[in-house]
């Protein structure tokens, strides 16, 4: 009895028991409690095992053909890296620069070009946002610019 | 207190400047994203929610509500104009809408669609004042057992009803239920799942797991699709006299508006059966109703109204559960849940008793908001067209500033934008292998509350868990749940059987 299998279905499959032994694992090392009184593992391990059980049900599933096939590995990255960069530098330089940098990135992520007048647009607007909206209405502890900047130069 | 003493209170609420001024801007940021294709109300809502925590629960709601139903009205426009539907529930109205613009009609179209959706949502928050307060009724009589009961129903209800893989929806709900854990135990104290991280101590962020799942990830895979220019050819004369009905094509679609809304109301009210679902079966019930039904998909303005209708009530309808049980029927609902939750208000049976002002007071301005937004919608249309002509290339960094800083802003802390990441990454792989993270936060958002029932049902109990089947009312609950689960697994599994018999 041979099947067609998806290689990578099964992989994920088998990644989604793991992850169910694995919270299995982080509701052990928890107390279990008793029946009585349920400690804060008993939740996390019923959990585990179902996620396991459902994960080899899913080896069984037949797929269905016709899914959506987008892929974008290169956006994945550059957005990742815009989302990181952005994280990165707002609190170590500013808001600004991490504006700045992250619309670069996201800019990077598009698979057409972007024409420099856009880009320079789009930091400009985005600092008056960022600024008026989260720093002076919401008042959010940020800086436009990091006063270490200012002792470096 | 009847109806009407509380509608009032309802009025007294909802018609402050204050609520009145954050429904009318929440209507406009509704209409606005619900128009762009590619961010939908959820992205909204969640980008929206750090911004109110300034202000009063109920005018918080009010407006992040309003994002909701703004974006059904919004998200026809485009669909309408670009046969891109700006939203996943206004493609349906794509089918005859665009014929109908193509064919010059578009003005007529619109005021079709805004006509429809007022009617579908006007009636329907009716039936959630009349259903919401007797639902919220029976269910004070529950205890955590009952309550245990309920949940497991909602979410396998919502795993199974909405179409698609079962199982793969039930792997993304348990999930959900998993990160839900995540943080310090109430109870014992314990860090659970923290790895040491000292962020995660109050769990992770809901608007991180939200942004994450849905923006970034419908992002990163829309940037791989055609890019949304939009061409300038349908939008022509649509000034006001082009929209206006003549008396004919009003008699014809007084029913299937009707048949429109009802669909919506019931529909909506179901877990895990949202405005698109509702949409889809308005469409297909009209179609079969007609008389001729080779006119659809060819600009059939009956095409237009049903499902506009449907879904609109089935956005008015979605707070029956959410309202009544504290239980969301789908992730928008999660989301308005989970910020209810932030705001300090506790959901459950008792809401409505205990926040009445509140609960008549959001009904009250969703009338509001509908008719703000009939009003809104017919003479901005010049506006609207031209802002979803916006090009994604603008649209994109925008969109990841407003994620970046709406997740920093919940506690002020970068490590909620690196959770963000995370899940922006883990939603485009899912998505990729063919599941919808969708009910992930529906686990996300009623897994504390189920565990802390399931504690308490087993305390009551004295540790016996025959009371889950011992109660009647939990017994039936968990027993529609089996039976929703079994009964999609029955053909694979006596396929599976006669297989190994052979």
């Amino acid at each position: 009895m041979l099947r067609h299998r998806n290689f990578a279905h099964d992989l994920f499959c088998l990644t989604i028991i793991g992850f169910g032994f694995f919270v299995i694992y982080g509701g052990l090392e928890l107390s279990i409690g008793t029946m009585r009184r349920i400690g804060p593992g008993f939740f996390p391990l019923g959990l585990g095992a179902i996620m396991a059980i459902l994960g080899v049900g899913l080896l069984f599933e037949r797929q269905d053909e016709n899914r959506d096939d987008t892929r974008n590995p290169r956006g994945l990255i550059f957005i990742s890296l815009a989302l990181a960069a952005f994280a990165g530098l707002l609190e170590t330089l500013g808001l600004f620069p991490a504006t700045a940098a992250m619309v670069l990135l996201v800019v990077a992520a598009e698979p057409e070009r972007v024409s420099l007048p856009t880009v320079i647009g789009l930091i400009a607007g985005l600092w008056a946002v960022g600024y008026l909206l989260f720093v002076v209405v919401l008042r959010l502890p940020l800086q436009p610019l990091a006063p270490e900047i200012w002792t470096m130069m | 207190m009847d109806l009407f003493s509380n509608i009032a209170l309802g009025f007294q609420t909802a018609f402050t400047a204050e609520a009145l001024f954050y429904c009318f801007l929440g209507c406009c940021i509704g209409t606005f994203v619900g128009a762009l294709p590619g961010i939908g109300p959820m992205v909204t809502i969640s980008v929206a929610l750090p911004l109110t925590f300034g202000l009063d629960p109920t005018v918080a709601l009010i407006m992040l509500a309003g994002i909701f139903y703004g974006a059904q009205y919004g998200g026809s426009i485009s669909s309408i104009l670009l046969n891109l539907p700006g939203t996943a529930s206004t493609a349906v109205t794509a089918l005859d809408g665009y014929p109908l613009a193509q064919s010059g009609r578009a003005g007529f179209a619109l005021f079709i669609n805004a006509i429809a959706s007022f009617c579908g949502s006007t009636l329907s928050i009716i039936v959630v004042m009349a259903f919401a307060p007797a639902i919220a009724e029976i269910a004070l009589r529950f205890n955590s057992t009952e309550y245990f009961a309920v949940m497991v129903l909602g979410l396998v209800a919502a795993c199974t009803i909405g179409g698609g893989s079962p199982l793969k929806s039930l792997v993304m709900v348990v999930f959900g239920l998993i990160l839900g854990i995540v943080g310090m135990d109430i109870n014992s104290g314990a860090m659970r799942y923290t790895f040491g991280f000292l962020e995660l101590t109050d769990g992770i962020s809901l608007i991180s797991v939200a942004m994450g799942l849905f923006g970034v990830a419908e992002i990163v895979r829309k940037m791989a699709g055609p890019s949304t220019h939009a061409s300038k050819t349908m939008i022509q004369d649509l000034s006001l006299a082009s929209m206006l009905p003549n008396r004919e094509d009003l008699s014809r679609l007084w029913l299937p508006i009707l048949r429109g809304t009802s669909i919506g109301s019931m529909i909506g009210a179901l877990p895990g059966a949202g405005p698109t679902v509702a949409s889809f079966m308005a469409y297909a019930a009209e179609k079969k109703a007609s008389r001729d039904p080779g006119r659809f998909g060819k600009g059939a303005p009956e095409g237009v109204a049903a499902p506009e209708a449907a879904n609109n009530a089935a956005v008015q309808a979605a707070f029956i559960p959410t309202l009544s049980l504290g239980i969301p029927g789908d992730v928008v609902m999660a989301i308005l849940l989970g910020a209810m939750i932030m705001h300090g208000v506790i959901p459950g049976p008792q809401f409505i008793a205990n926040e009445p002002a509140m609960f008549w007071g959001l009904l009250v301005s969703f009338w509001i908001g509908n008719l703000i937004l009939l009003f809104l919608n017919l003479p901005l249309i010049g506006l609207l067209v031209r802002i979803i002509t916006v090009p994604s290339r603008i649209l994109h960094p925008v969109v990841i500033f407003f994620i970046c800083l709406g997740s920093y802003s919940v506690s002020n802390n970068i490590f909620d934008v690196f959770v963000t990441l995370v899940f922006g990454v883990l939603g485009y792989v899912l998505v990729r292998r063919g599941f919808h993270p969708a009910p992930v936060l529906l686990g996300f958002i009623l897994g504390p509350m189920m565990e802390e029932n399931l504690r308490r049902s087993l305390v009551i109990a004295r540790g016996d868990p025959s009371v889950f089947l011992e109660r009647p009312a939990s017994a039936v609950m968990l027993g529609l749940a089996f039976l929703l689960i079994v009964m999609p697994l029955r053909k694979p599994a006596l396929r599976f059987l006669s297989r190994v018999r052979r």
